[in-house]
């Protein structure tokens, strides 16, 4: 099994990743892409800047990926984050997993982007077409 | 006294000013006791210091750790990736 996870200043490569997934053993990848949403409620985005703890939130992302790869046939698996500014369409954050069958593969990317949601050390500042800017701390 | 230092993140470190500050505790102040001072110190930090986590020296800790000289604090205000 391979575990691929990194933050990145450059756009993501995502068919990149689905070739380093595929693999004889498995017979699913699934592909997650996040994507910057340009209408959000009634708010515009001009564009959003990620920032990250870098050390910690590797770490963390291995982790999940860990935590993921114990609990489903996971075949191989590969995370990248992007970092810095980012504009409406493009693409934030790639999971990508191949397991066996797609059920796996489907419950391990959802289970890892939920994870990623709640506990990776990754903030986005979002700034509207106004100049307004807000960084994004949910309240629960 | 201890002398650490605590890094800031998104929302806190534009409510602090800067992303790194120098500060003297008293040893043994666990990272629950820096927050209130934190919270003192920047009052406008509360609603973020409430609900962040907290990792030392880059490993996430629960808030009854004890601080010791040199120690590297990360405020980490709730998260947003994804």
């Amino acid at each position: 099994m391979s575990m691929r996870i990194k933050l990145t200043n450059e756009p993501i490569a995502h068919e990149e990743m689905v070739e380093n997934c595929r693999t004889k053993s498995a017979g699913a990848i699934v592909l997650f892409l996040g994507t910057v949403r340009e209408i959000t409620g009634n708010e515009q985005t001009l564009f959003l800047e990620y920032e990250a703890f870098a050390p910690l939130a590797e770490k963390t992302l291995l982790e999940i990926a860990e935590e993921a790869a114990s609990n489903w046939a996971i075949q191989n698996i590969e995370i990248i984050h992007r970092l810095g500014i980012l504009h409406p369409g493009e693409t934030s954050i790639a999971v990508c997993v191949s397991c066996p069958h797609r059920a796996d593969a489907f419950a391990a990317c959802q289970q890892i982007m939920n994870k990623i949601k709640e506990v990776v050390p990754i903030w986005k500042k979002e700034t509207s077409p106004k100049g307004v800017s807000n960084w994004i701390h949910p309240k629960n | 006294m201890i002398n650490i230092s605590v890094v800031f993140f998104a929302g806190a470190r534009d409510i602090v000013g800067q992303n790194r500050l120098e500060m003297q505790i008293p040893a043994l102040t666990s990272v629950a006791e820096l927050r209130a001072i934190l919270m003192a110190k920047f009052p406008q930090l509360e609603s973020l210091a409430t609900r962040a986590a907290f990792a030392v020296n880059e490993i996430l800790v629960l808030t009854d750790t004890l601080l010791v000289e040199n120690d590297e604090v990360a405020f980490l205000p709730a998260v947003s990736g994804g």
